[in-house]
């Protein structure tokens, strides 16, 4: 374990490199420098910069008038809660399909279901999101258009993170501001994670197909085991390994759609704040928004290695 | 008693160029506790036939038999969930990767657990103390270490004794050996095969040994099938076939096999039987020796059947019996 994390360490710490030094370089874009910097040289400006941002001055916008970190920490909840929840719908609703296509191989429910995902797959998500608002919100009606929660609620920021959040206010409004905050929440992770639960649904299909027909499957047959065993124990403890992989990458593609989803349904997160600064040059939010993200992006890609390995007992301990 | 019995057992499996039949009306008969040995060529078959035994064949496979009866129970007659039930508890099958025919992700102890709890069931606590009974029983000094190892810290031979263990727990009455040694170097070889003999004895079983190695054979088994294009060419009792082969085939095998004791001699070179084995969605009309035979007539368009001669079953129409006796 000590050994894998030093090798996820160093791939780690060279991303962190070229993303700071990207950063760095966009921070020196604006109008007035973000930091006062006391060495002359390129490199030793880098430095400082890094010093900066661990100590937690990410800049100062000129446009808000505050420090970028106030701004990002507003945000930032309602993004997290907003991709935790789209990477959740693609991880489970992926993975069933994956298997149900897998386990009817050929059947007509694997020919639907691999036509579905590939259409889902090639989807532009800012025209799924604004089908998803005609169907629900405006012919429907099931769903609100837009926002967080409805503004009769008076929610308290605690966590910042909405679902949370309208559950410590139980004793005003009962679940109704949990639920009216689920309903908020629901159409925009549909539409964050159209792409990725296609994607993880083809992959699980491939990966358990081309487990189901190792060698060991058929020793775990001649047992006489279950079929349910089979697939759930034996093969899908295999292919997991590279959906989990998988998944990392999807994380980066969710990280993207986030920003156009965000602005679809006005959601008051990462994504829309970034879009704003883009349109008004504020070039301190842009370099701590594209930092944020891209952080989130490689923190969950570590993890989700460090869990693939865990899952494979051949990376986990080497003979 | 016989323990299995099968009459004209076909497998066929559907390919690109049609229907293609990999095991042609082969004749088993196994008794209770017999030791008993399948020869051929890679592609002749006999895995296949294994496999069909096993009730392992891909869904791709079609298999039919006119008599399939396993310890007293006509499964012809059973549904597939019933038929596969018998099979399983009646039945194991060991196969010749044996790193690559255990599940890399889970323990030795879980696969061998697993396959308790299904056959015998107990308490965990028996179960283990079954498990690791079954791991010293084939010859697996630290069973309590590698009860909690995966496949892949283990060597080629253990793993394989691993597999044997988990045969073992299926109480089987037949265990079928798929070439279990091709993949071990040759002192391993030799203590899988005395493993194999030990469990036999000590479990009651009958054993199906599969494989292309006539010393092998000569060395464990009582009775010997030859295999060529999928269908069984000759049988007998392992001693008299081995040393006066009836089937051309037969003799052709043998006589490519080079022997303790023979003399090098310049320009000399092992006998072997010209042409290749024909792919099975190509075969031969009539025997499918017959282009290659050299002892082939015009009577060889004609399929032979199998006849029973002197105690074996031979097809073929002209049996090599005659020169052997003048």
């Amino acid at each position: 374990m000590f050994k894998l994390l030093i090798r996820h360490g160093t791939t780690l710490l060279i991303s962190l490199f070229g993303l700071t030094l990207l950063t760095f370089v966009l921070s020196q874009r604006g109008d007035s420098a973000l930091h006062i910097y006391q060495s002359q040289h390129f490199m030793g400006q880098y430095l400082e910069y890094l010093q900066y941002l661990l100590a937690g001055d990410w800049g100062y916008s000129s446009i808000h008038n505050r420090p970028v970190l106030y701004d990002f920490l507003q945000h930032f909840p309602a993004t997290i809660e907003l991709v935790m929840l789209a990477l959740l719908f693609a991880i489970i609703f992926g993975l069933t399909l994956g298997i149900m296509a897998a386990n009817r191989r050929g059947k007509w429910l694997d020919n639907t279901l691999m036509g579905v995902t590939l259409a889902g797959y090639s989807m532009p998500i800012y025209w799924w999101g604004m089908l998803l608002v005609l169907l629900f919100s405006l012919t429907l009606g099931w769903t609100p258009v837009a926002g967080r929660i409805d503004y009769i609620y008076d929610v308290p920021p605690v966590t910042r993170f909405m679902l949370i959040d309208s559950l410590l206010s139980q004793d005003q409004y009962g679940f109704d501001a949990f639920f009216n905050a689920l309903l908020h929440l629901i159409l925009p992770a549909i539409t964050l994670s159209t792409i990725p639960m296609a994607i993880i649904a083809r992959m699980t299909r491939s990966s358990l197909l081309g487990v189901l027909k190792a060698e060991y499957i058929r020793t775990a047959r001649s047992k006489g085991l279950s079929q349910q065993r089979i697939i759930w124990v034996h093969a899908l403890r295999n292919a997991l390994i590279p959906i989990l992989t998988i998944s990392g990458v999807q994380v980066s593609i969710i990280m993207s759609g986030v920003i156009i989803t965000e602005y679809i349904f006005a959601w008051p997160g990462v994504g829309k704040w970034l879009l704003e600064a883009v349109s008004r040059r504020d070039f301190a939010s842009i370099q701590a928004g594209i930092l944020a993200l891209s952080l989130l992006v490689i923190a969950f890609n570590l993890a989700l290695d460090l869990l693939a390995s865990y899952m494979n007992p051949r990376l986990r301990r080497p003979s | 008693m016989s323990l299995l019995q099968i009459e004209n057992l076909n497998v066929d499996f559907m390919t690109d160029d049609g229907l293609v039949r990999a095991v042609d009306k082969v004749k088993l008969n196994i008794e209770s506790g017999q030791v008993i040995g399948v020869i051929g060529e890679s592609g002749s078959g006999k895995s296949v036939m294994a496999l069909a035994i096993a009730g392992l064949l891909s869904p791709a496979a079609r298999m039919q038999a006119d008599l399939f009866n396993l310890d007293g129970h006509d499964l012809t007659r059973m549904s597939l969930a019933e038929r596969q039930n018998h099979i399983t508890s009646n039945i194991s099958i060991i196969f010749q990767e044996p790193t690559s025919s255990l599940n890399p992700a889970l323990t030795i102890g879980y696969q061998l657990d697993e396959t308790i709890r299904f056959h015998e069931g107990g308490t965990p606590k028996q179960r283990k103390e079954r498990a690791l009974e079954l791991l010293s029983q084939v010859g697996i000094m630290d069973a309590k270490r590698r009860y909690k190892e995966y496949p892949h810290q283990l060597s080629g031979g253990l793993n394989q004794r691993v597999m044997i263990a988990i045969a073992l727990a299926c109480q089987p009455k037949l265990l079928i050996a798929d070439e279990p040694t091709t993949a071990l170097d040759v002192t391993v070889q030799s203590q899988i095969l005395d493993l194999l003999l030990k469990v036999k004895e000590e479990h009651d079983m009958a054993l199906m040994l599969i494989t292309h190695d006539f010393s092998i054979l000569a060395e464990t088994t009582s009775k010997v099938h030859v295999m060529y294009c999928g269908q069984i060419v000759e049988s007998g009792r392992t001693y008299n076939l081995l040393s006066q082969p009836y089937h051309p085939y037969t003799k052709a095998l043998l006589d490519s096999v080079p022997h303790f004791g023979m003399r090098y001699k310049k320009g000399r070179r092992l006998f072997n039987l010209p042409g290749t084995t024909p792919p099975i969605s190509h075969l031969p009309v009539g025997c499918y020796l017959g282009p290659r035979c050299p002892y082939a007539a015009k009577k060889c368009v004609q399929s032979p059947e199998l006849f029973n001669i002197k105690g074996r079953r031979v097809r073929c129409h002209f049996p090599l019996i005659e020169e052997e006796d003048s």
